[in-house]
């Protein structure tokens, strides 16, 4: 009986963890995307001004 | 795609590799697989707890199979307080120094501080349900317990909504340095007040309450936790900075769109 | 005099003339003693009417009730100005001199008890009718002094920290309650040992002391960082 629950636990607090390390995963993806963007919109706007 | 953070790692690697070629070919290659290592002994560490929690610890006469949930319970009660006490370092150093960096580091301490605690929650919760036949009781150890999880969901919650300002993080570093209060007073909570909840298995200066074996188990479990914690420190705070950054050239593109 | 001395000085005549330019506003106005006032009684009685009070459990929710009324009632009065610049008076000469945070965070926070005092003085002999408790002797003075302090100290802090901030309703309430929580367990606990004493009961009294000390000195010093511009 109390082995359910510690089965039940143990893959809680496995899945969690897991879960949270997709998550950062993700957010770091998405991150990178938004900065690989930026940084070529910044780089057209600069190349189209002449000095700057 | 270079961090602001691998920049100037780079500047001191090459200062490193000259003066001692063996250190610096050794931290090179720490840094650039360093993190595989990391993550390869992290879940080395994470089978080894499996199998120390399962075969190798025994089965506690009292209370049966459930007890071996304190091989995760614990170690991650306990880094999340190390957790928590690194945002209280942070927040107290970021007021002193203003160095972004150091409110990077406590935000990103207390959101797996937070993520720990909540699992510290579930696993006690679905423990004392099995062995005390109850989801949740008040008594003071979980009673603080609950206070210290709600805290660092407000200093999280806090940071979201005041976003990447200076103003944000001062406030975040107040609530960080406030909020810790709470944390002794959990940890002590089952030596100051009778409760419900064990009292202290290993009380830091006094005698252990354990077997050996479990004592053993424990602590295999604990370097793989730690182990865990540090690989996410790394990484959750690699994302922070590079989010940073990002809010950083947003801002730089709107200027250049304004030109 | 020193340096020191006239500092010193300085600060502690700063220190009153912002709880008095404080508390000129709030006679002033006089909106937030009632609405605090008047919350504070419903809340009495509205618990009157929840539980079901035979005799014997009065002495047990009493308490409770008691201090629930003047944690929200405290609360609804803590969005008060936390800015010390408004009209033009004869203290004025004192605050144009930069005044440290710190003080002016524990005036803040002594206001705040005035306040919440004076609807306290006003509940509480409602609440030993209401509630038929021996709740009017002197010792319940330093457990609602206790009391009252660490509500105030948590909340001035906090209540200022999110003023700025775009979720003000949400966050504030949400960062007050983790720390006002274990006052609100002193102040019940001293209360009902007061009422009913349990022999061998913990020093409520001593961690109320202990907690307001802590935080209040700690709140001073960070003060600063959350009204900095």
């Amino acid at each position: 009986m109390g082995t359910n629950f510690l089965i039940i636990t143990y893959a809680i607090v496995w899945l969690g963890l897991m879960a949270y390390l997709g998550w950062i995963v993700l957010r770091m993806r998405g991150v990178r995307a938004d900065v690989e963007s930026a940084r070529e919109l910044l780089n057209e706007r600069q190349n189209e001004r002449p000095q700057s | 795609m270079q961090s602001v953070l691998q920049d100037s790692a780079k500047g001191k690697l090459a200062d490193i590799s000259r003066r001692a070629p063996v250190i610096g070919a050794a931290l090179g290659w720490l840094g650039r697989y360093g993190e595989l290592a990391l993550l390869a002994l992290t879940t080395i560490g994470m089978l080894l707890t499996i199998w120390a929690a399962f075969i190798y610890a025994p089965t506690e006469a009292v209370e049966g199979p459930v007890q071996r949930i304190f091989y995760v319970h614990v170690p991650l009660a306990w880094i999340s307080y190390l957790a928590f006490f690194f945002v209280l370092v942070g927040s107290v150093i970021y007021l002193w120094r203003r160095d972004e960096r150091w409110d990077a580091f406590a935000r990103v301490n207390a959101e797996i501080g937070t993520v720990f605690t909540t699992l510290v929650l579930i696993s006690g919760s679905l423990w004392g349900r099995a062995f005390w036949g109850a989801w949740w009781v008040w008594d003071e150890r979980l009673t603080t317990s609950l206070l210290m999880w709600f805290i660092y969901v407000g200093y999280l919650a806090l940071r979201a909504y005041t976003g990447r300002t200076a103003q944000g993080a001062r406030a975040g570093a107040v609530v960080g340095i406030l909020g810790f209060i709470v944390t002794p007073i959990n940890y002590m909570s089952v030596k100051w007040w009778r409760t419900l909840h064990p009292d202290q298995v290993l009380p830091l200066g006094g005698t252990p309450q354990l077997p050996a074996s479990m004592i053993v188990a424990l602590m295999i479990s604990l370097v793989a936790f730690t182990l865990l914690y540090t690989l996410l420190t790394i990484e959750v705070y690699k994302l922070e900075r590079a989010t940073a950054e990002a809010e950083r050239l947003r801002v730089d593109v709107e200027l250049s769109g304004q030109e | 005099m020193s340096t020191q001395a006239t500092g010193a000085r300085l600060a502690w005549e700063q220190f009153w003339a912002i709880i008095w330019k404080d508390l000129r506003s709030e006679l002033r106005t006089r909106q937030a003693w009632m609405s605090m006032g008047l919350f504070a009684l419903l809340a009495l009685v509205v618990f009157n009417f929840a539980f079901d009070l035979r005799v014997e459990n009065l002495a047990t929710v009493g308490p409770g009730a008691l201090w629930i009324a003047f944690i929200f009632a405290s609360i609804l009065g803590l969005s008060r100005n936390i800015t010390v610049e408004q009209d033009r008076g004869p203290m004025d000469r004192l605050l144009v001199a930069p005044v440290d945070r710190a003080v002016v965070y524990l005036a803040k926070v002594v206001g705040n008890v005035i306040v919440i005092s004076v609807i306290e003085a006003v509940a509480l002999p409602i609440f030993a009718m209401l509630y038929n408790l021996p709740i009017i002797q002197p010792a319940i003075a330093p457990i609602l002094l206790l009391g009252t302090l660490g509500v105030a100290a948590v909340g001035t802090q906090f209540a200022a920290l999110a003023a700025n901030t775009r979720a003000r309703e949400l966050l504030t309430p949400l960062l007050i309650f983790p720390l006002i929580v274990p006052v609100v367990i002193g102040a019940v606990r001293a209360t009902e040992a007061l009422l009913t004493p349990i022999h061998d009961d913990a020093p409520w009294l001593g961690l109320l002391v202990a907690f307001d000390v802590i935080f209040l000195s700690v709140s001073a010093i960070t003060f600063q960082f959350v009204v900095e511009e």
